[in-house]
């Protein structure tokens, strides 16, 4: 069932349809809803960029997709997770831990904590690959070579006995991600990979995961706080805030005419080359905690165009275009307005 | 001899004499190298490999390079917390390393450091206002009423409440906690700051807000800046100069716009295209420079050339060295 072929056309069916998710945590002081109503899809070989702040939802969203949330006080609380159309959220642990890694796989920040220092590359990039029946017995250590030389790791062969401490953070986050397509997956959850790398090394990755992408027909939900990352990876982006995504456009469209309030001010506030001699600016006030969400919008405290409306009623999401939704009150039309106030 | 940080003071001992006249530097790193000895077939290494710089009073100099290239070293080197293997340290003109005990206390307080991740910089156990203080009372020197009146207006002056103080560092956002750090560094009224990496473990919507309290602070308190990052982005809204860093050498330094606007060395264009805002469909996969695997340290010629879209026959024979382009820039490249 491997796909094969990039599929361009936001038309076809998705990849991964995620509607309506909500995510609750418990604990002592009570009930959290994290993920507070999430829908998005993502097409075959199509990259789709989750954005927002820490605590915006956005790990916990895509922890949810790898069903990893923590079971003693995290739960999928509603919605559907439909994965070539198979609810990811209806399946048993022993369906999930099946589909890990052979079908869907991620990697993660640090990529030093993501590797076993105490086992050799090879080790490490073997078991995966006998785990996902990738590789017979006798052929590992050169498969295991042959996925590293496709993550670009120069003498691959000779490098297979080296230990994680001896890789840079570039290196290691290819041997990570050579562990994570080691059983050929079609959707990779990668949250925040880049985080922890150089400008320079990040730009080479990004580079690196758009090429992995294009031959594998990879499809890829990229989370990340930084617009810039957004920019070199993804196709399209969803923006996050307290819980909901209030944005989602492709990548070009949300740059260049945000539609959100809260888009538009982390773009502004974003520190960039060619405005370094601007003035900076930054979005003033803190995003509320799960347990105190205002009753209207949740950004409308912090937001400069905040009405009256705003405070009161949540905003539904509006399509601004075909590709291009919002959840805000400005762009609701005249029409629907009337309607409202009666 | 105890000459109290102020911004003007005048140098104990001539300047240096490559020092462009007119401008006295608060700090001269001059020929810096560290050399860590290796253990057995590990041939050890050369962090910090002949470099040398000034910074004035009241200016920002950003020390830029990717992770190994030296430049938390130098920092190390300069806040006296590592010894050089050669070259020396110059504040207002006097080595530091032949400083005597009161000269090396003055020195300690003066240069004040900001360290990326104040999780792992602040003591969690300590409630802020202890934070803030220690310095302060570790130094000596301050009344006990002044100290407590030094903390409460410099947790103000970063914009913590007044009652910041008797809580403990979990209790902030990340934003906050870098706040704190900063004001542990402020409470000194040092002379000049280290700030490495100091918004790279915030969200972007707040980096712009730490970095506007430090452009803030430096005119209020007239402080100088060397800020250390990877990030042209990030520094370009902080540093007047800027010093390019690889494998432990400066490639290329100059003023901010020489830098930012006609970067010389190709190391400095490929962090400037890095750090840029680039969809997909416009990076150049085909050209620029090789990835960081490339990364080695040639014996002969040029350390930059193995990764150099540039590279021709004479960068591996001959050791490029620093020339100047201009009166203020300077950039160590055969091609440049």
């Amino acid at each position: 069932m491997a796909s094969s072929g990039v599929v361009d056309t936001a038309d076809a069916a998705p990849l991964l349809s995620v509607e309506d998710l909500v995510v609750e945590f418990h604990n002592r002081e009570g009930v959290s809803r994290v993920v507070d109503g999430v829908t998005f899809s993502v097409g075959r070989g199509e990259t789709l960029g989750l954005l927002g702040e820490s605590g915006c939802g956005k790990t916990v969203t895509s922890l949810a997709l790898m069903r990893l949330l923590p079971s003693r006080s995290g739960r999928i609380a509603g919605g559907r997770l439909l994965f070539e159309g198979t609810d990811l959220a209806t399946l048993s642990e022993e369906q999930m831990r099946r589909l890990r890694g052979s079908a869907i796989s991620m990697i993660l920040q640090d990529p030093l904590t993501s590797l076993n220092p105490v086992f050799s590359i090879r080790r490490q990039v073997v078991e995966a690959l006998r785990l996902h029946r990738e590789a017979p017995p006798d052929r590992g250590r050169e498969k295991a070579a042959a996925l590293l030389a496709e993550m670009r790791i120069p003498d691959a062969d000779s490098r297979l006995d080296s230990y994680p401490h001896q890789f840079s953070g570039g290196m290691r986050q290819r041997v990570v991600s050579a562990i994570a397509l080691a059983g050929n997956p079609r959707l990779l959850i990668a949250d925040e990979p880049t985080t922890s790398l150089d400008v320079t090394v990040q730009a080479h990755f990004l580079r690196l995961l758009r090429e992995i992408q294009d031959s594998h027909g990879l499809s890829i939900v990229f989370v990340t706080h930084d617009l810039g990352v957004i920019a070199r990876i993804c196709h399209r982006a969803a923006v996050m805030y307290a819980g909901r995504i209030v944005e989602e456009a492709p990548v070009r469209q949300l740059f260049a005419a945000p539609a959100h309030p809260y888009t538009r001010a982390l773009l502004e506030a974003s520190p960039r080359l060619e405005a370094r001699k601007r003035p900076l600016t930054w979005i003033a006030g803190q995003p509320p905690s799960p347990r105190a969400r205002p009753p209207g919008c949740a950004f409308a405290p912090r937001c400069p165009a905040a009405m009256e409306r705003c405070r009161r009623e949540a905003p539904p999401e509006i399509w601004i275009d075909q590709r291009h939704r919002a959840a805000c009150w400005l762009h609701a039309n005249g029409e629907d307005e009337r309607h409202r106030d009666g | 001899m105890t000459d109290r940080p102020v911004a003007e003071g005048p140098a104990a001992e001539g300047p240096a004499a490559d020092e462009p006249a007119g401008r006295s530097a608060i700090l001269v790193a001059r020929n810096l190298e560290r050399r860590f000895d290796g253990h057995g077939r590990d041939g050890g290494i050369v962090a910090v490999d002949g470099v040398s710089f000034e910074i004035g009073a009241c200016e920002t100099l950003g020390l830029i390079g990717e992770s190994g290239c030296g430049k938390t070293t130098t920092a190390k080197l300069l806040l006296g917390l590592d010894k050089p293997t050669g070259g020396s340290v110059l504040h207002h003109g006097r080595d530091v390393a032949s400083l005597d005990r009161e000269g090396r206390r003055t020195y300690r307080r003066s240069v004040q450091a900001v360290f990326q991740d104040p999780q792992s910089s602040l003591n969690p156990r300590m409630r802020v206002g202890a934070i803030v203080r220690e310095p302060l009372v570790a130094a000596g020197g301050t009344p006990r009423a002044e100290v407590r009146a030094r903390v409460a207006e410099t947790l103000e002056r970063v914009g913590l409440e007044a009652d910041a103080a008797h809580r403990f560092p979990h209790q902030f956002s990340g934003g906050q906690r870098q706040r704190i750090a900063i004001a542990r560094a402020l409470a000194m009224r040092p002379e000049l700051a280290v700030l490495d990496e100091p918004v790279a473990s915030l969200d972007v919507s707040v980096r712009s807000q730490i970095l506007a309290l430090l452009k803030d602070l430096q005119s209020q308190f007239r402080m100088s800046y060397l800020l250390i990052s990877h990030d042209l982005a990030t520094a370009g809204h902080l540093c007047d100069r800027i010093a390019v860093m690889y494998l432990g050498r400066i490639v290329e330094t100059g003023s901010a716009d020489e830098v930012y606007d006609s970067p010389r060395h190709p190391f400095t264009r490929e962090l400037l295209e890095a750090a840029r805002f680039a969809f997909a469909d416009e990076v150049d996969t085909k050209r620029g420079t090789a990835d960081e695997t490339a990364v080695s340290r040639p014996v002969t010629g040029c350390r930059f050339r193995t990764r150099c879209p540039m590279a021709e026959e004479i960068c591996a024979r001959v050791d490029p060295q620093l020339h100047a382009v201009s009166p203020t820039q300077q950039v160590a490249c055969h091609l440049a």
